[in-house]
């Protein structure tokens, strides 16, 4: 026993004497990887040779969106990609995977896609793709999302998509605003509704069946109420969630889309409720307080809520945990003259939201802990309504453009959740804003 | 007579020996006098420093600069730096060394010491403003992220371990990872594995690096190689005085990522 103690003693002390004090250096940053992607278009004539480039050029846009990730090489410089490629002679050129894309026709036409991992010297992923022209995007967009995976071991944004509000066709004081969705690319935009009326607030399911928005509906009646509706994406359909007088808006859905939380003031203050879709009924008060509270983000898992609530006597940003309700609020934001649309990034760990700054409102990141607090954008218009992307590694936002003194224009853009510029997304459609990201 | 002899012989050998005792208290007074003096200002010295390790600012405005504009600033050559340093962070905050600071708020209490803290912040803030861009410190990106653009006296306080001097030794090895976070990167295939490595490495005092070993290896030869790359091509500041003995011995040893 004794001895035990002491070789006990004497292995600490040893420890002791190395005293080694271990640093965390912390997450690396992002190297960009340069792929490449070689297709082999012979045998290819026509319509087929046309949706056969195509394929390989969304694949090359997708890789490209994800900037200081992946760089994609230019095609006219991409090297001859095979089955059997010279791996050395692709890793001196700096590439990390290679892809191969070949084309067989079989009734219809199929891209065969091998991707090849080129530091280990083998192929990584062998896909299969439908090529026709009705289903070119999505089975391009399924295939780049698969080759992204592959390569790092996550989703991406390439099957999002985003739901806005535009203002095509209105007249004159005639504000016509309609709800529409888009690939997250800008393209495939398809109209929603067409109630000639003014569109608010969308928000989208989880599943992406369904998508909740307010209306106010331009009648010749004098009540004007800005009533929650939810849109089938199945049937096309639209119902009516919610007429409760005042406030029926910034509606989310709660995890597993059978509830919302939702902004109602029937009773005369601003408060956050949950409502059921089914029933159609409030089974729940999130807010109680005096202060109005408006605006809900509910994180993925349903365990956070962040709002904005005026009880500090300014428009700031409260986090709920939900389970616990008005005893676990805490506030995250100090600062700001005026903070508005709090959204959360899909893993609950920050949150976006728009401040006004210099006359204009700008987009601005927080830790939900309300620790670093960092501003997104600046010199860029006026810049409102942040969404995260699916994979929390872009915002889209609208921004508004002043042209002149009575004419401005506003569109949705997305940038990385750096700040980094991706680019104007919609175009054409009048003035577009309240983007709303598939999760 | 005997008695009264030995009694003036008593007298001036007593009132010596009495003298000498005297003396000698005196001598042993001002001695434990100096040696608590000196404590009683240790120990205040190592508060101020705990405290100032532990002064959290509060932001009051938001952040003018955005990221992107924050990660193109330059690192200016060790520059010492300014209040700026003291802020809101997770990490033990790095504050700067500015001994003389120190000695003119020694008599100072708490309270004041803090407000001083705060004031001295927003005049210095004050003055950087109108010469923002040339004079902006720029050495502590991630600091200056959350800082936002005005500073004042936060309220929190978190005490620090051991003493100040180990502080001291603390912040050094805070500044480790900043140093090398710029060379540490990866592309997206070996980020996705959640690999796990630690290099050992051995500084000189003036922080040049004799060697960086692997300790724990990821298992994977690229990861690791790219670890002890971005150790190499790091410059490390001065090691604080009385540790140096620790950077010679390798005791430092760097987690990537933890």
């Amino acid at each position: 026993m004794k001895f035990l103690t002491l070789f006990i003693l004497l292995m600490s002390s040893n420890l002791m004497a190395q005293n080694l004090t271990i640093v965390a250096v912390g997450e690396a940053g992002v190297e960009a990887s340069l792929v490449a992607f070689h297709a082999n278009y012979s045998s290819l004539t026509g319509a087929d040779l046309k949706v056969a480039k195509d394929f390989v050029k969304i694949l090359r846009e997708d890789f490209a969106f994800y900037k200081g990730t992946f760089e994609v090489v230019n095609e006219s410089k991409t090297p001859e990609i095979d089955s059997s490629p010279n791996y050395e002679k692709l890793k001196s050129a700096g590439i990390t995977f290679a892809g191969n894309v070949t084309f067989r026709k079989d009734g219809v036409l199929y891209a065969n896609v091998q991707l090849h991992d080129v530091n280990a010297g083998k192929v990584a992923l062998l896909k299969d793709a439908l090529v026709t022209e009705s289903k070119l995007r999505p089975s391009a967009h399924e295939t780049a999302n698969a080759l992204f995976k592959t390569v790092t071991g996550k989703d991406s944004v390439f099957e999002s998509q985003i739901t806005f509000v535009c203002d095509k066709g209105s007249r004159g004081d005639n504000i016509v605003k309609e709800l529409y969705i888009m690939d997250f690319d800008g393209k495939n935009v398809k109209r929603l509704t067409n109630h000639g009326g003014v569109v608010m607030s969308p928000a989208i399911s989880q599943n992406r069946k369904k998508i909740l928005y307010s209306l106010i509906q331009q009648t010749r009646s004098k009540s004007r109420n800005n009533n929650l509706y939810v849109l089938d994406m199945d049937t096309g359909n639209s119902s009516l969630v919610s007429s409760r007088s005042g406030i029926n808006s910034g509606a989310v859905f709660m995890p597993g889309d059978k509830s919302i939380a939702l902004t109602l003031s029937h009773t005369g203050n601003a408060e956050i409720y949950e409502v059921s879709l089914a029933s159609k009924d409030i089974i729940g008060t999130l807010t109680k307080h005096s202060a109005p509270d408006v605006d809900p983000s509910v994180n993925v898992d349903g365990s956070k809520m962040a709002f904005l609530s005026g009880r500090a006597n300014k428009a700031e940003i409260y986090i709920m945990d939900l389970p616990g309700r008005e005893k676990n609020t805490k506030r995250i934001s100090y600062v700001g003259k005026f903070n508005a649309t709090p959204r959360f990034s899909p893993d609950g760990k920050e949150l976006a939201f728009s401040s006004w700054l210099d006359n204009r409102f700008d987009i601005f990141r927080i830790g939900s802990d309300g620790h670093n607090l960092v501003r997104l954008t600046k010199d860029f218009g006026s810049n409102e309504d942040p969404t995260y992307s699916n994979d929390g590694q872009f915002i889209a936002f609208a921004s508004q453009r002043v042209l002149s003194r009575t004419e401005a224009v506003q569109n949705v853009y997305i940038m990385t959740r750096d700040g980094e510029m991706i680019g104007q997304i919609t175009e054409g459609l009048g003035n577009c804003q309240s983007p709303r990201w598939t999760k | 007579m005997s008695e009264r002899l030995s009694g003036e012989h008593g007298l001036s050998f007593y009132s010596v020996q009495s003298f000498f005792v005297h003396l000698s208290l005196v001598f042993l007074a001002l001695i434990i006098g100096k040696l608590s003096w000196d404590k009683v200002q240790d120990i205040r010295n190592e508060n101020i420093q705990l405290v100032q390790n532990s002064v959290r600012v509060d932001m009051v405005a938001m952040p003018e600069l955005t990221i992107k504009e924050l990660k193109t600033y330059e690192e200016p050559v060790s520059e010492p730096a300014p209040a700026e340093e003291v802020v809101k962070k997770e990490e033990p905050p790095v504050v700067a060394d500015q001994p003389e600071f120190v000695e003119e708020k020694k008599k100072q209490d708490f309270a004041s010491m803090l407000k001083n803290l705060s004031q001295k912040k927003v005049e210095e803030k004050a003055a950087k403003k109108e010469k923002k861009k040339d004079s902006f410190d720029t050495s502590k990106i991630n600091k200056l992220v959350a800082a936002g653009n005005k500073l004042s006296a936060g309220a929190a306080l978190v005490g620090g371990e051991g003493s100040a001097a180990q502080g001291e030794y603390a912040r050094y090895l805070g500044t480790i990872p900043e140093a090398i976070k710029p060379f540490w990167k990866l592309p997206s295939y070996l980020a996705s594995q959640d690999l796990k490595a630690r290099v050992r490495i051995f500084i000189k005092e003036d922080g040049t690096l004799i060697k960086a070993q692997l300790y724990e290896s990821s298992g994977n030869e690229e990861y690791d190689q790219r670890a002890i790359d971005s150790v190499e091509k790091a410059r490390f500041g001065r090691i604080p005085q009385g540790f140096a003995a620790k950077g010679l011995a390798g005791e430092i040893v760097l987690g990537f990522p933890l």
